[in-house]
């Protein structure tokens, strides 16, 4: 090639050659290339030495020099001569020689700088991307550490982004609220929280307000938002950063401190609350009502204002005493009213303290007792006229049962071939309970009758009865039932009219034999016991005596054989209980009470049925009188 | 002294993680804040002295950093003694890369020694932390060395480098 030619080809394309031999040798023809690698007298230099980028790529030159390869190229080479330049460097076999290769230089300075413009820039772009993701993950880190939830958003009020505890808090995940305005999340607060955040960007600084926020599974928090912005150009302008406090828990204290408030205040007993050193600082209005004083007047006073001079120095050390000692004192005390009146007050003290056990406030409890405390005065003042009262009408009872004692029949009339026996057992109180058995000319009259109620009016009713029952028996004597028709009428006409009594009232007669007529008002049936062991109810009974006008009983009659017992009894014997609740009763259960008690003689067969009623009661108290009465005909 | 090794060793790594620095500052003792990519590959020889007798050159191939879009051409790494992955202890993507760079060493020369220098340590705390979280990665790859480095303050450059060579030595000798 011409010189001409080689030098245009170096100077305008930057293409420089050497010719390499089979001992990696170079040997130049284009001296352009010492000039372009800033190289000195250049000849027969080994190839390394000059491009020492081709050290350890030797085998790849070899495979050119013979011919194994075409080319061999490394591309974009590094160096700064006078200033950088980049070249690419190739081998190529010389077509025409064994053995023998070309070395060819091809400058890329100006692209490659070119290249590295746009590299350098690109790099950088990806390094402040990465910058920026390190931020904002660092942002992110930093937002998530913080244990309050947190949130920001743009100025049209759209939610940007949140922190993880706003997530846990509100049950929004940061995509969900992404893009929303509160009013969607939040519907019953947003009016407040677009409010705010308008007020927030007109005035700057910062804002906090208390909100309730229905969380995303329905439940409501109450929060306390402080909110503050910042200008950035990318999220109009404005962004809005809220952090929230969760005071649910401090609002439903508040809730209940509020109840307990409106409780104290509406208390029906008078509180004050002092403070450690005994200043009041809270008084309610039933304290103002019992002591005249308002709560104006009393704040900041020592409750000894109250003292009306009563109770001495000790007491009040006691008192203090109780306080320190067992937490509590409670007690009557007298005080004095603003009006100077002395009022008596049921009162309790006691201590409130902190955390740490220290006494920070002290609690007075007071109830005014005055007209209760007057009233027991004057119940004491009556009591001792009562006792005397009450002693007389024991005196008079006392009396009544003696006399009523002195109505019962002691001694019966001594009838041969009859045996006549009674047991009576009374209660404490004076019973109601009544017999009579008077001789005619023919036999006996048998009266036994049970009056309603007990007590002296009992006792009083009981005489009466006596004294009619006998100043007309010897007018109806043998007709019983007309003897009970003349007391019943007697009875409903003239004696007090809420008391009655059943009875039996019958005529034993010998006149034939023996034989029984009898009537029955309302009384337990007699019970007929024979000698051979037969025994039965006799008779029926009409209703009791002494209630109704006119009333009619009827009578009736059985014959009495030799060894028969006849028995006689109050309600007392079959409404005896025991203490498993069970009860003799009217009916068969009765006549073998009374069978099982049969003996020889009357007399042991009283006793034996008394001696049963006994055992059968057991431990059980006896509810009412009981009184048997027996005869025998022997 | 004689002269009487010659060592290719080559840098790869992530871009701006500071293959040229560490070159700059074992060859001529120099640092510079400022960032120049690099383009292809530089050439930069540095005799050392492996022991009082004897002396060897280092070829020192600062390649233009690596990554998914732009791949090192083999020829780069063929005939290379040693290969040196440098990392950016600030960009934890480019220790997390590691492994895929001493895939292409290896793939080249499969008993290539590999070394791990996690640079800019000057600029965390705790560097010796992340030596932990690159072994974890290269596990298996027969890493002879990592270690973290500092081209701004010259921490462990010498010793990377004088590890380099005296572990060459030996396989010459061993040969």
């Amino acid at each position: 090639m011409p010189d001409g030619a080689i030098k245009i080809i170096s100077s305008k394309f930057g293409i420089y050659y050497a010719a390499l031999s089979s001992s990696l040798t170079l040997s130049f023809t284009d001296r352009n290339i010492q000039d372009y690698l800033g190289l000195k007298e250049l000849n027969d230099e080994y190839l390394t030495d000059i491009f020492p980028e081709l050290f350890g790529l030797e085998n790849e030159i070899y495979d050119v020099l013979n011919k194994k390869k075409e080319k061999f190229s490394l591309n974009t080479i590094n160096r700064t001569v006078k200033s950088e330049i980049f070249f690419n460097l190739h081998a190529f076999s010389d077509p025409e020689k064994e053995n023998s290769a070309f070395i060819i230089i091809e400058d890329i300075t100006e692209g490659s700088l070119s290249l590295r413009m746009v590299q350098q820039k690109r790099n950088e772009m990806i390094l402040r991307n990465n910058e920026l993701i390190r931020r904002e993950e660092f942002i992110t880190t930093l937002l998530n550490t913080i244990p309050d939830p947190v949130f920001y958003k743009d100025s049209s009020g759209r939610y940007i982004g949140c922190n993880r505890e706003f997530e846990n808090f509100t049950g929004f995940s940061r995509d969900d609220i992404a893009g929303k305005v509160s009013g969607i999340l939040f519907p019953e607060s947003h009016d407040n929280y677009d409010r705010f955040d308008r007020e927030l960007i007109n005035h700057g600084g910062s804002v906090n307000y208390e909100a309730g926020i229905i969380k995303g599974n329905g439940e409501k928090f109450y929060v306390i938002i402080n909110k503050s912005f910042f200008t950035d150009a990318e999220y109009g302008g404005t962004v809005i950063v809220g952090v929230m406090t969760d005071i649910t828990s401090r609002k439903q204290m508040e809730e209940q401190l509020q109840i307990l408030g409106t409780a104290v205040e509406h208390s029906p007993v008078g509180i004050i609350i002092t403070d450690q050193k005994g200043n009041i600082e809270y008084s309610n209005p039933r304290f103002s009502e019992i002591s005249g004083y308002s709560s104006a007047e009393v704040i900041g006073q020592n409750p000894r204002f109250l003292k009306s001079g009563f109770h001495d120095n000790e007491f009040y050390l006691n008192l203090w005493n109780a306080v320190s000692n067992a937490g509590i004192w409670s007690g009557e005390i007298l005080n004095k009213r603003k009006n100077g009146d002395l009022a008596w007050e049921l009162a309790s003290i006691s201590p409130l303290k902190d955390a740490e056990g220290n006494i920070t406030h002290y609690v007075g409890i007071e109830e005014d007792i005055t007209e209760l405390k007057e009233t027991m005065n004057m119940l004491e003042a009556n009591r001792g006229e009562l006792k005397g009262r009450i002693d007389t009408m024991e005196k008079n009872l006392m009396i009544a049962r003696i006399a009523v004692d002195a109505l019962l029949q002691k001694d019966f009339p001594r009838i041969k071939s009859l045996d006549i026996e009674c047991r009576y057992l009374p209660l404490e109180q004076i019973g109601g309970d009544f017999y009579s058995v008077i001789p005619d000319e023919n036999g006996v009259n048998i009266f036994i009758c049970d009056i309603s109620g007990h007590g002296v009016a009992a006792a009083l009713f009981l005489s009466l009865l006596k004294y009619f029952s006998e100043s007309i028996i010897g007018e109806y004597s043998g007709r019983p039932g007309r003897y009970l028709e003349e007391l019943n009428f007697i009875y409903w006409n003239k004696i007090i009219s809420s008391y009655f009594f059943t009875a039996v009232a019958g005529n034993l007669s010998f006149k034939n034999g023996m034989n029984f007529t009898f009537a029955n008002g309302g009384h337990p049936h007699p019970v007929l016991l024979k000698e051979n062991g037969e025994i039965f109810f006799i008779g029926d009974n009409d209703t009791v005596v002494g209630v109704f006008e006119n009333q009619k009983f009827r009578e009736f009659e059985t014959d009495i054989e030799k060894g028969d017992m006849l028995l006689f009894y109050t309600d007392g014997i079959p409404e005896t209980h025991n203490s498993s609740d069970n009860i003799i009763g009217y009916d068969a259960a009765l006549l073998e009470f009374f069978l099982k008690g049969k003996r020889d003689t009357l007399e042991e067969t009283m006793d034996a049925i008394i001696k049963q009623i006994i055992d059968f009661r057991g431990e059980t108290n006896q509810e009412d009188d009981i009184l048997l009465l027996g005869f025998h005909y022997v | 002294m004689a002269s009487g090794y010659k060592w290719k060793v080559v840098m790869v790594g992530d871009f701006a993680v500071g293959k040229t620095s560490l070159v700059r500052r074992f060859v001529y003792d120099e640092f510079s804040d400022s960032y120049l990519t690099t383009i292809g590959v530089k050439v930069t020889k540095k005799e050392v002295a492996v022991s009082d007798a004897i002396s060897a050159d280092l070829l020192l191939w600062d390649i233009a950093g690596s990554d998914k879009f732009t791949k090192i051409l083999p020829e780069y790494i063929r005939g290379a003694s040693a290969g040196i992955i440098v990392a950016d202890l600030t960009r934890r993507n480019t220790i997390e890369n590691i492994p895929e760079h001493a895939e292409l060493l290896r793939s080249e020369n499969p008993y290539m020694d590999i070394y791990v220098a996690l640079n800019k340590s000057d600029l965390v705390e705790n560097a010796e932390e992340y030596v932990e979280l690159a072994e974890d990665g290269t596990k298996g790859k027969n890493i002879k060395l990592t270690i973290t480095t500092s081209a701004k303050d010259g921490s462990n450059i010498d010793d990377l480098f004088t590890r380099l060579f005296n572990s060459l030595l030996e396989g010459i000798q061993n040969e």
